[in-house]
């Protein structure tokens, strides 16, 4: 499944953009750029669009993602014999890093950021609108082109884990330097409450349950009913309905 | 509009492949075979190139056309697109991918119009800058990390795990050694090799 590497998906999807709508859509990221500045987020959190980025952000499974405009004349041409092309339309090209599968990447953004998403693919031409998400979702299919190859530097890690691994050195270096030197008695109480305060950062990397690479496994093996029934010998009969299974 | 993202820099370039065949084999086959054949993770050839969060290649053999009254749209030529995050700035990143894979681009971009070879470093950036689109809206999940500050905090908190699980019982004073020994050991930890966490 060359579209994954690990719990990453590469997504991929050219969109043409409307004759004389390119303006448009350079309108569209200026204002989620300007959306995205902290004053703004700050005094105009109420405006939907403002409020549309601070979601994306909090939706926390894209790795990266960027649109790119696609020029009629941006589609190289070496010569060598070989003609050079000029399309009718320029396209809006979609490139994302997500964690998950590619319906809910679509649906969570149909569903949390429907404004934001109306802004950008609204000069596009066919682009139905984010709701209902089933026409969405046809429209992203039908533009959607598969990955030949895809790498990532950490593939058993969700943007989750990332966050909250990067958020754990931080208040790791912290408590240690404020720890430094206490008394043992203190320290561990001072421990404890790190441990809570951190006990959301210490999530567990792995392989996702539809992973590609055949010499991980897909999931923990099934237990025998002997392997439970030894597990759980303190029930009698449980362990010796297993054994006789 | 912009390539970059705090350290990291989104790179997308589009090039031509050679139209007709080698062997009686299209150029877009032989392409899309070759990147068929590429290991990845650990394994994988973009391990090997320094400060890559991302990349990958995909061809375009021709664009979809919209429903009528949308006009139908071709190319005549297919294109191979590659795309990468990494931490920038360009110009290192190329002379990095031209120093450690030099076989594996050549093999690739071999198959694209206009590719002068990986014994040609700066007319390979040359190459790349022709073929780049810039990325007019760019977003990353956690800015300011590089890959490194990536695996190694990934490390950190699949040992800090351990780490809890293994010391739950410990009386206090055994409890404040072992954390001490245990931020030693973190850091003198080599960085985890890419692709492997």
């Amino acid at each position: 499944m060359p579209n994954l590497a690990g719990k990453s998906y590469a997504f991929n999807a050219f969109t043409p953009i409307g004759r004389g709508r390119v303006l448009l859509v350079r309108l569209a990221f200026l204002l989620i750029r300007i959306a995205s500045f902290e004053i703004v987020q700050k005094l105009l959190y109420k405006i939907s669009l403002v409020a549309d980025q601070q979601r994306l952000v909090d939706l926390s499974f894209i790795h990266f993602a960027r649109w790119s405009i696609v020029r009629r004349r941006n589609w190289p041409d070496f010569g060598n014999g070989q003609p050079g092309d000029s399309p009718v339309y320029a396209y809006l090209l979609f490139a994302s890093n997500f964690n998950g599968q590619w319906e809910q990447y679509i649906d969570a953004f149909s569903a949390v950021v429907p404004g934001g998403m109306n802004l950008i693919w609204n000069p596009c031409v066919g682009y139905p609108g984010a709701k209902p998400i089933t026409r969405f979702l046809g429209y992203i299919r039908q533009n959607q082109f598969d990955t030949d190859y895809y790498y990532s530097a950490y593939p058993n890690a969700s943007t989750t884990d990332i966050r909250g691994a990067l958020d754990l050195v931080a208040q790791l270096e912290s408590f240690a330097k404020r720890t430094q030197s206490i008394a043992p008695t203190q320290f561990k109480q001072e421990f404890d409450r790190f441990l809570i305060a951190v006990s959301g950062d210490l999530s567990t990397t792995g392989p996702a349950p539809w992973a590609d690479d055949p010499d991980e496994p897909i999931m923990p093996p099934t237990p025998t009913p002997r392997a439970i029934a030894a597990e759980t010998t303190h029930e009698p009969e449980l362990a010796a309905a297993g054994a006789s299974a | 509009m912009s390539n970059r993202f705090g350290q990291a820099y989104g790179l997308t370039t589009i090039s031509p492949i050679i139209d007709g065949r080698t062997d009686g084999v299209y150029h877009a086959q032989l392409l899309r075979a070759t990147l068929a054949k590429l290991p990845t993770g650990r394994h994988g050839p973009f391990a090997r190139v320094d400060g890559t969060h991302t990349a990958r290649w995909f061809v375009v053999d021709d664009l979809v056309s919209e429903a009528i009254p949308a006009r139908q749209d071709h190319l005549d030529s297919r294109y191979l697109v590659f795309i990468a995050d990494f931490d920038g700035p360009l110009e290192q990143y190329v002379s990095s991918l031209v120093e450690s894979i030099p076989d594996v681009i050549d093999s690739v971009w071999s198959h694209c119009v206009g590719y002068p070879g990986s014994h040609r470093p700066l007319a390979v950036l040359d190459y790349v800058r022709d073929c780049q689109v810039n990325t007019t809206l760019y977003f990353g999940g956690y800015p300011g990390a590089t890959v490194d500050d990536a695996l190694r905090a990934l490390f950190v908190q699949r040992s800090m795990i351990e780490f809890v699980e293994q010391t739950r019982s410990l009386p206090s004073g055994e409890l404040q050694a072992a954390f001490r020994r245990f931020r030693d050991r973190m850091e003198k930890a080599p960085t985890p090799a890419p692709g492997s966490m």
